[in-house]
């Protein structure tokens, strides 16, 4: 078996350009999500964008577009019920939760032919379904999230690990949180065709989990965690390949994998240490 | 003026916490915001940042360097120990973090966030987890970070609660420094301070509203009893 044979055909090399974009970029958001207790946020939005993929799909737009569109519009909605209304953080998550699912499922049921299979390839992926315009846009929307963590990492940093003190400095809080919120939601359309909806949000954060176990700061979480990324995304796109079964899947049993590779061995590496001494 | 508070009233779900508070605090004062629990200090103090809002009255606050407020908040309590390891420099830099910043540190920057770990004593701590660090060194490293912004107006929350003896005399001795250096503070305590000596003024909160504000008077001291700050101040010659 030629192990090179994936990248001979055209439809895997736009999968994994696509997956190499959200396995690095993914935990790069997921850093000040964990650090802001809103792991869960990338799985609400995740939902709500299936509504906008319904809503393409009905109007004969490009299912990316209104993905994003959606999954914005969910971001910020999250973010203000959230902070604004008298509505608990998981509550308000969860009202987008199943609202979005809901409406997703419907309108996709109605806007495509094959509901089914339409539905499944958005929800876990799918490796044949990355066109070009889908790859630019992925491509695109992935050094967005780069330049605006660049740009903005300081300020993101500040607010996720102390909003009040952030508030106290004269920085807008509220503002920034919409950023987080927004980054998110470009986040799970980018990884919408390589990882699905519905697992999206787990390469967002098991990396980051990982990560945590080997960095001392918060820099090194985050450069480790995107490493831990695209490592995840491009081993479990090549078993989705052999195993033909949907990448998001895969990709996602690959990270857990790493997470318990590092855990047991920075376990052992402990109990060594500790024999020693 | 660096801060400015008139006729300040909070209320939270229609019960009144502060009523009709007037408040200025100039360049120079150090200021102990007395109460016992429940008399609204630590309410007021975060709704003279903004962080409590306010049902009546105006509250202005000096403006600082880069956009900032020039007012840094040393919290009692420090930020939730997350899962992302924060090293003690990553923490003191988020406190020159302001609207404007964008991109990394500058190499400025950088030698700002060591001179405030440098004036904290926790030089050798710099690059290991905050999470690591003991309640006097935590302490000292939210001070940092106010610090590093150069504000000029610190408020404290219960600076030297739940600290052991030596973290007291640590952070104690700390203030004095900041005091000698120019800095105004407003430090609230819930029993009359460990820190009186070193106060210009005193504030008194009772039932919502302030009940005496003016420079400290000997029944403050004679109050004041068990108090670290009297059995270690004279040690350092803080007393005078």
């Amino acid at each position: 078996m030629n192990i090179f044979e994936i990248f001979e055909f055209t439809f895997m090399q736009y999968a994994f350009i696509a997956a190499s974009v959200v396995g690095l970029t993914a935990p790069l958001v997921g850093v000040f999500l964990v650090q802001r207790r809103l792991a869960l946020l990338g799985d609400g939005i995740g939902h709500i964008a299936l509504t906008g993929i319904g809503i393409a799909l009905l109007t004969n737009q490009a299912p990316i577009w209104g993905a994003l569109v959606a999954a914005c519009f969910g971001a910020i909605l999250v973010e203000y019920l959230r902070t604004k209304s008298k509505i608990a953080g998981d509550t308000a998550l969860s009202i987008i939760f199943y609202g979005g699912i809901a409406s997703g499922v419907l309108l996709t049921s109605i806007g495509s032919g094959s509901a089914g299979s339409m539905l499944s390839s958005y929800l876990f992926g799918s490796l044949t379904t990355v066109s070009s315009s889908d790859l630019y846009a992925v491509v695109g929307l992935g050094a967005a999230i780069v330049i605006t963590i660049t740009l903005l990492g300081r300020q993101l940093q500040a607010v996720s690990i102390d909003p009040d003190h952030a508030h106290v400095q004269g920085m807008n809080v509220n503002l920034i949180s919409i950023v987080l919120a927004v980054l998110s939601a470009v986040t799970v359309t980018v990884g919408m065709r390589a990882v699905g909806l519905l697992l999206v949000s787990a390469i967002m954060i098991i990396p980051v989990v990982s990560a945590q176990q080997l960095s001392k700061s918060f820099f090194q979480t985050a450069i480790f965690a995107s490493a831990i990324g695209w490592i995840s995304a491009v081993m479990g796109l090549t078993f989705s390949y052999y195993v033909d079964v949907p990448p998001g899947s895969t990709i996602v049993l690959t990270a857990l994998a790493c997470f318990a590779i590092i855990s047991i061995l920075k376990t052992t590496m402990m109990l060594v240490t500790k024999g020693k001494s | 003026m660096l801060v400015e508070a008139k006729n300040l009233c909070v209320e939270r779900s229609g019960a009144s916490i502060l009523h009709d508070i007037n408040l200025e605090v100039d360049h120079g004062e150090v200021v102990a915001l007395l109460g016992a629990n429940g008399s609204g200090k630590s309410t007021l103090l975060h709704a003279l940042v903004g962080l409590i809002p306010i049902s009546a009255g105006s509250v202005e606050l000096c403006a600082g360097h880069d956009g900032q407020t020039g007012i840094a908040l040393v919290p009692q309590f420090a930020p939730p120990v997350s899962l992302i390891p924060l090293t003690v420099f990553e923490l003191v830099a988020t406190g020159l973090t302001t609207k404007r910043s964008v991109l990394g540190l500058t190499r400025k920057q950088r030698g700002q966030i060591r001179d405030a770990i440098d004036q904290v004593g926790l030089n050798s701590k710099s690059t290991e987890k905050y999470s690591s660090l003991s309640g006097g060194q935590l302490r000292r490293a939210l001070i940092a970070r106010a610090l590093v912004a150069d504000a000029e107006l610190l408020l404290l929350d219960e600076p030297l609660t739940g600290l052991d003896r030596e973290s007291i005399k640590t952070v104690v001795e700390l203030m004095a420094r900041l005091r000698a250096s120019g800095h105004s503070m407003i430090v609230v305590s819930h029993e009359l301070a460990d820190l009186e000596n070193l106060f210009t003024r005193v504030i008194e909160l009772n039932n919502r509203k302030v009940t005496y504000d003016g420079v400290p008077l000997a029944r403050h001291k004679h109050e004041a009893h068990h108090h670290d700050y009297q059995l270690i101040a004279p040690d350092l010659g803080l007393l005078p």
